[in-house]
């Protein structure tokens, strides 16, 4: 039970295995292993100093956008796919730094009913796909280019959104993980349980 | 035709947005407020190209057509039979069958539930696609000619001009007005398009950036200044009726690419055909 806490505790992504921790009584230890994380490559620094370039540039000459995300959706397939295509090597001709993703359909099933009555006239089970195609560095004055090809060239059928990301569109790429979920309920129950106890 | 939204946020990227370099040029020449400067100044105009873009889209061409139909055929030809097809072929079969048993007279006469076949499914779904009628693509504008209509031509990108008095003379032009002392470009640009076309027009502007160059030349005589030189931005329009005040701007009109050499001047139509894309 200790373990399975302290593999809660420690983060979500970590599946099996310890994990040295940075908050220790002494600096520099694991709490867990009692191992020093000190290692040091290169002991010249201390000895000669840090080198800092004179020219280093800690930000563009030309402001840019935080990095966006071209989101692509439509029922048809096809021709998603084939525009988010040409989305993405439109971008990339136009220098930018890009990376494109499928996110997840959400279907959805439409039942329409017969003129005041309940019986099924027709049943429709359609998709809503999506692809993104996230845009870094953009230069300020290079990004109305890219949305005026993009809607030159965008087919019917296909709804365009250029924001930047958001916490809960990143939490619906990932599937669920049901190991995970049914631990934290055991979990909630146990200390639900605790609660009631000390109440009492 | 897709609409592309934009969020808010990113049309104020102007924390060190370009016109921080339009300021530093300001300074050094040290130009004084409003529209009027001294003899040997340059005017700073601010320009709004307000295009409406196509709502639908365009016709094949011939070949584009052909193409499309053979590609089509191919596709149909090197496809599996679909759910519906296949319902047709069972159809058949179970059609066949049932003739076989007649001519057979087994007498016994299976009469099963009525089947729903594959053909009445399709006159259903014609009868119900009949009753739908989609919009003309050429509208009532398109008949009239009514060029001051933003539902002109719908396959086409439209582009806003406005008859505006410079000097003398008054010319069909982009809307332009000179920028004021304390405001960027940018800002200039929005200011002018309400102020010429009205409160109603709801415009989508693209970037802090210009994406246009022109500059020309007052006559010698007026001494207002050396000339203009006319930064145009590009803005999306969105929705809303032109209403031009009266004052600086007297008549508007929608046109497209092709019919702004009827208008506008040979130097001014270099400058924007730098920047207007009809692809």
């Amino acid at each position: 039970m200790a373990s399975a806490a302290r593999l809660l505790q420690v983060g979500r992504r970590v599946v099996s295995g310890w994990v040295h921790t940075a908050q220790a009584a002494r600096p520099n230890t694991c709490e867990i292993c009692c191992k020093t994380n000190v290692r040091a490559l290169s002991r010249s620094a201390p000895v000669a100093g840090i080198f800092e370039p004179d020219d280093l540039k800690l930000e563009p000459d030309i402001p840019e956008y935080p990095p966006l995300k071209l989101q692509m959706r439509g029922y048809d397939f096809v021709i998603l796919e084939s525009y988010a295509k040409y989305v993405h090597g439109l971008a990339d001709s136009l220098g930018l730094d890009t990376d494109a993703w499928a996110v997840p359909a959400r279907s959805k099933d439409i039942h329409t009913f017969k003129p005041n009555s309940t019986v099924v006239d027709n049943k429709y089970s359609l998709k809503m796909f999506e692809r993104v195609v996230q845009i870094e560095s953009v230069p300020s004055p290079r990004l109305p280019i890219l949305l005026e090809m993009m809607r030159t060239h965008a087919p019917e059928g296909v709804t365009i959104n250029v924001k930047e990301s958001e916490p809960e569109e990143e939490e619906f790429r990932y599937i669920p993980d049901k190991e995970m979920r049914d631990l934290r309920q055991q979990m909630k129950v146990i200390e639900d349980a605790r609660e009631e106890r000390r109440k009492k | 035709m897709a609409t592309i939204r934009v969020c808010s946020a990113l049309t104020a990227v102007a924390k060190r947005s370009s016109h921080g370099v339009l300021r530093n040029y300001l300074q050094l020449r040290q130009s004084s407020s409003g529209a009027l400067c001294t003899p040997g100044q340059w005017q700073l105009v601010s320009a709004v190209c307000l295009q409406r873009q196509p709502i639908i889209t365009a016709e094949k061409t011939e070949l584009e057509q052909q193409y499309a139909d053979m590609m089509a055929q191919m596709e149909l030809e090197t496809s599996l039979l679909s759910d519906q097809e296949l319902r047709a072929i069972e159809d058949k079969a179970i059609e066949a069958k049932r003739k076989q048993q007649e001519e057979n007279e087994t007498g016994e006469g299976e009469v099963e539930g009525a089947r729903v076949t594959a053909l009445d499914l399709e006159d259903a779904w014609e009868a119900e696609a009949k009753q739908f009628t989609p919009a003309a693509r050429i509208t009532e504008a398109d008949e009239k000619n009514d060029q001051r209509s933003v539902e002109r031509r719908l396959d086409k990108p439209l582009v806003l001009l406005v008859k505006q008095t410079l000097g003398d003379k008054s010319h069909w032009v982009f809307p332009q007005g000179p920028r004021q002392e304390g405001e960027s470009m940018r800002q200039a640009a929005e200011r002018v398009l309400q102020n010429l076309c009205g409160q109603q027009v709801g415009a989508q502007f693209l970037g802090n950036a210009p994406c246009g160059f022109h500059q020309y030349r007052f006559p010698p005589k007026a001494s207002i200044g050396t000339g203009a030189k006319v930064f145009f931005y590009k803005a999306w329009y969105k929705e809303g009726d032109v209403i031009p005040d009266k004052e600086n701007s007297t008549d508007y009109m929608w046109v497209t690419f092709d019919e702004l050499s009827d208008h506008c001047s040979r130097p001014y139509l270099k400058s924007i055909g730098n920047f207007l894309v009809d692809l």
